[in-house]
């Protein structure tokens, strides 16, 4: 078990939040990836707290469409996905400090609502060409 | 992290990484990652450390806006 009883509870809580159908798509091999099995059972130990999270575990060598049509190149990577692909990227183990950002884009993708200001959205909506952000982390 | 996945789920134009910089050292060293959170707008721009969601909207804006033409 990676969450305790208390920690499972606070867990349940926060993702109760939750009001819409979640899919979280893993990319993950055996080989050539140190943090891949604890990601893939961080996800499915996360996902039992709530009835609205589904987990896909993918292979990027064997479902390589897959890969191609999400771009990923890299593994452990973990797309959050609501009503349509979001565009939503994690690239290595959302361990510590991080994963209570990936709580955040759980509850925020199953309330299909970002939270961000009127201002911010209305800047955004005005947006015509793509924009990238990579975000460099560590577990904390 | 966080504001940048939901500025993603605001518009299909935005796309956004988190990048665990210790997993990825590669990736460290080509966007010359010292400390975390560092932001990388369409891999030219950089905004260091985290500050609140207008600053950052904002600081991704100056970025991006296309540069004065020579007069």
């Amino acid at each position: 078990m990676l969450f305790d009883a208390q920690d499972e509870i606070e867990i349940k809580k926060r993702l109760s939040e939750m009001n819409h159908p979640v899919k979280v798509v893993l990319f993950t091999q055996t080989f050539n990836c140190e943090t891949c099995s604890d990601t893939e059972r961080l996800l499915n130990e996360v996902a039992k707290l709530s009835d609205k999270i589904q987990v896909e575990v993918l292979n990027p060598q064997i479902d390589r469409d897959r890969a191609r049509q999400y771009n990923v190149d890299r593994v452990p990577a973990i797309i959050v996905e609501g009503e349509r692909d979001y565009g939503m990227r994690y690239f290595g183990i959302p361990g510590g400090y991080e994963f209570a950002s990936l709580l955040e884009d759980l509850v925020a993708a199953g309330k299909r609502e970002s939270g961000l200001s009127e201002a911010s959205k209305e800047w955004i909506s005005k947006l015509t060409e793509p924009l990238n952000l990579k975000v460099f982390v560590t577990p904390g | 992290m966080v504001l940048a996945h939901k500025m993603a789920m605001e518009s299909d134009k935005i796309t956004a990484e988190a990048i665990e910089a210790t997993e990825f050292p590669d990736l460290a060293r080509q966007y010359r990652v010292m400390a975390v959170p560092r932001t990388i707008i369409n891999d030219q721009a950089v905004i260091e450390g985290a500050m609140p969601e207008s600053i950052f909207i904002r600081r991704i804006a100056e970025a991006i806006q296309p540069a004065p033409e020579e007069p």
